[in-house]
């Protein structure tokens, strides 16, 4: 086991090279220069800041410099240092402001975004996909199972502006739009208020996944026999439902949610955007856009390094649930 | 892909085939009503998808603009329409590719067997597992957006589940012992694979792709939401809802309405979709 995550680990190294080399291509292909302003920049001027950031080498040179800089190569004046940290360089755009700076400070945003959208999801999911199985073909089950449906074909970024539409320019109860925070003890948290919508944009399209997927794999369970000796055994339904068949049938739930991750991501580029919130995805299109190299770059590679250890970690959870599955 | 993952809808066989029925009916009536509606309605009120009626913005459902207009006084049914056949198009080549190129790569690997094979599956799971969206949102922001691009971006990643279903269906197939008469009697490779192999898994390649399509149709509005698909003026349905979100305190139509036309197509497309794969994927139980 402990070999298998580190084989994995090691194999996302070249994973995120490849994704990041990708990027790079694409970045130094794309028309545009990170420093066209409205108003026109004097030649001098232009010459001088692609001298600053080495546009002016060829791309070759450009993409060793940047690896070797992710590596922990930094120039400091003529000598070339070695740190132990990646070094993503600074932002074109936002002057003054390092990569990692703008990460660090978009990164919680986006995080707590995500983590409670997903635990509401899976909470949410499991829950309704238990109910709806264990009253299998009655009205709850129905409901629920059309609901799914529905909540599979309503794309977030049409439930989005749907809900604010509904809870902040009709209803008045909920903001429609930014984060909030509350001082919290010495932490500053998020008001729950502000987080409702956009956690449950984020998440109905997994409600219903999860939703669906548990259904069916609990009705499958429910119909072994382990669960009628369960039952010969006088064990009560609570404990049949959940000790005994949710147990069994958890895994296809644990297996969707590898992609469900990666949706996930892209999910909160359009929830950012609806709701204003500068996480992590709102930054990677406005990069895109302001051709600020660096910060696509910086942002890519944490994406994809997070997406790959999220999945890493799906599979490993799947080992611990099933203990028929080996991995070496 | 997010849609292949895909449970039955209904318990009973009856409702079922009912519900299934209504559900073609409608995507039907949204296909034909995007091909014809934008014609009627030139003749009804003269309006073609960008031309404005000035003296009325963002007014609301009337006669003469059966949805009322949005903030340019753009008529919203012709533009819901004709962003239907924007929206439906782009789902419908974005398929075509990705069943193309899936079917063929899938084919070849499965039938090719041994090396060629594990070589050909695993630069599919290295695709797969890369971040594709982030890829193809920075390649749709990089570059000149055109329809052609984002025909390319959605294709290219799509057809990784079609080559493994393809492949799968292949491997199970090439031992039959139809293929192997075909091969006794002199059969080429490429003749065997077209004759044989692909017309036996065209039902679940047509099933798979029928249920892509509005996977794609979804991917197509998600990208034009961000700015990153289709350009304005010209509308598709994810134009017209991230300009419905625009104006949406003032004329709630602009955002409900293609809300729901999009929700009911992809609903229905989905457990149209679905009802084919019942029928056709051997893998599936019947309930």
């Amino acid at each position: 086991m402990t070999l298998f995550v580190l084989r994995r680990l090691l194999a996302i190294v070249p994973m995120v090279v490849i994704v990041l080399s990708i990027t790079f291509l694409l970045v130094s292909f794309a028309p545009g220069s990170p420093f066209s302003r409205e108003r026109q920049l004097s030649p001098q001027v232009e010459a001088r800041l692609n001298a600053k950031y080495g546009f002016d080498e060829p791309r070759w040179k450009q993409y060793l410099r940047f690896m070797g800089r992710l590596a922990g190569w930094t120039k400091q004046g003529n000598e070339t240092v070695w740190r132990p940290f990646p070094d993503f360089g600074d932002s074109l755009k936002y002057q003054d402001r390092r990569v990692s700076e703008i990460i660090a400070e978009a990164l919680p945003i986006s995080a707590i975004l995500g983590i409670t959208a997903y635990g509401i999801a899976v909470l949410a999911g499991i829950g309704a996909g238990i109910l709806a199985a264990s009253r299998k073909g009655s009205r709850v089950d129905r409901l629920v199972t059309m609901a799914a449906t529905a909540g599979v074909s309503i794309p977030n970024f049409v439930l989005g502006p749907l809900l604010v539409l509904l809870f902040s320019l009709t209803l008045y109860v909920l903001p429609p739009a930014r984060l909030e925070w509350v001082q919290w003890g010495s932490r500053k948290l998020p008001d729950w208020k502000s987080l409702a919508l956009p956690c449950i944009t984020l998440s109905a399209v997994y409600i219903a996944y999860i939703a669906r997927i548990t259904r069916s794999s609990m009705i499958e369970a429910l119909g072994k026999d382990f669960i009628r000796t369960a039952h010969a055994k006088g064990a009560s339904r609570t404990r049949i439902l959940f000790r005994h068949a949710l147990r069994s049938s958890i895994l296809p739930v644990v297996s969707f949610t590898g992609p469900a991750l990666a949706f996930l991501l892209t999910g909160t580029v359009v929830v950012e955007t609806i709701f204003a919130i500068p996480g992590l995805g709102r930054y990677l299109i406005d990069a895109a856009n302001n051709r600020d190299h660096f910060l696509l770059l910086g942002i890519t590679a944490f994406a994809s390094l997070s997406l790959m250890l999220c999945n890493l970690l799906v599979d490993v959870l799947y080992a611990i649930l099933d203990p028929r599955i080996r991995y070496r | 892909m997010l849609f292949s993952i895909q449970e039955s809808v209904t318990g009973k066989t009856r409702d079922r085939s009912v519900f299934v029925s209504a559900s073609a009916i409608v995507a039907i009536v949204v296909i034909l009503s995007s091909l014809i509606g934008p014609f009627v309605l030139r003749f009804h009120n003269g309006c073609t998808y960008e031309s404005q009626d000035v003296s009325r913005l963002l007014a609301g459902p009337s006669w003469l603009h059966p949805l009322g207009t949005d903030i340019l006084g753009r008529d919203l049914l012709v533009r819901l329409l004709y962003g239907g056949r924007i929206s439906l198009a782009v789902g419908l080549v974005a398929t075509l590719i990705a069943t193309a190129i899936g079917t063929v790569y899938g084919a070849v690997a499965g039938y090719a067997g041994s090396r060629t094979d594990a070589v050909m599956m695993r630069i599919v799971d290295v695709i797969y597992s890369l971040p594709y969206m982030i890829l193809v949102v920075i390649l749709l922001a990089l570059f000149e957006r055109s329809l052609v691009l984002l025909f390319m971006a959605i294709g290219s990643v799509s057809w990784l589940t079609m080559a493994r279903i393809v492949r799968g269906q292949v491997l199970s197939l090439k031992n039959e012992v139809f293929v192997e008469a075909a091969r006794a009697t002199g059969a080429t490779t490429v003749e065997i694979l077209n004759r044989h192999l692909i017309p036996n898994v065209m039902g679940i390649v047509i099933a798979y792709s029928a249920l892509s399509l509005p996977a794609m149709v979804l991917q197509e509005a998600f990208l034009s939401f961000l700015g990153l698909g289709v350009q304005p003026p010209v509308p598709s349905w994810g134009i017209l809802v991230s300009e419905g979100v625009q104006a949406m305190a003032v004329q709630p139509m602009l955002v409900i309405a293609p809300a729901v036309l999009m929700a009911i197509t992809l609903f229905s497309l989905n457990s149209f979709g679905e009802s084919l794969l019942d029928r056709f994927d051997p893998l599936r139980k019947k309930e």
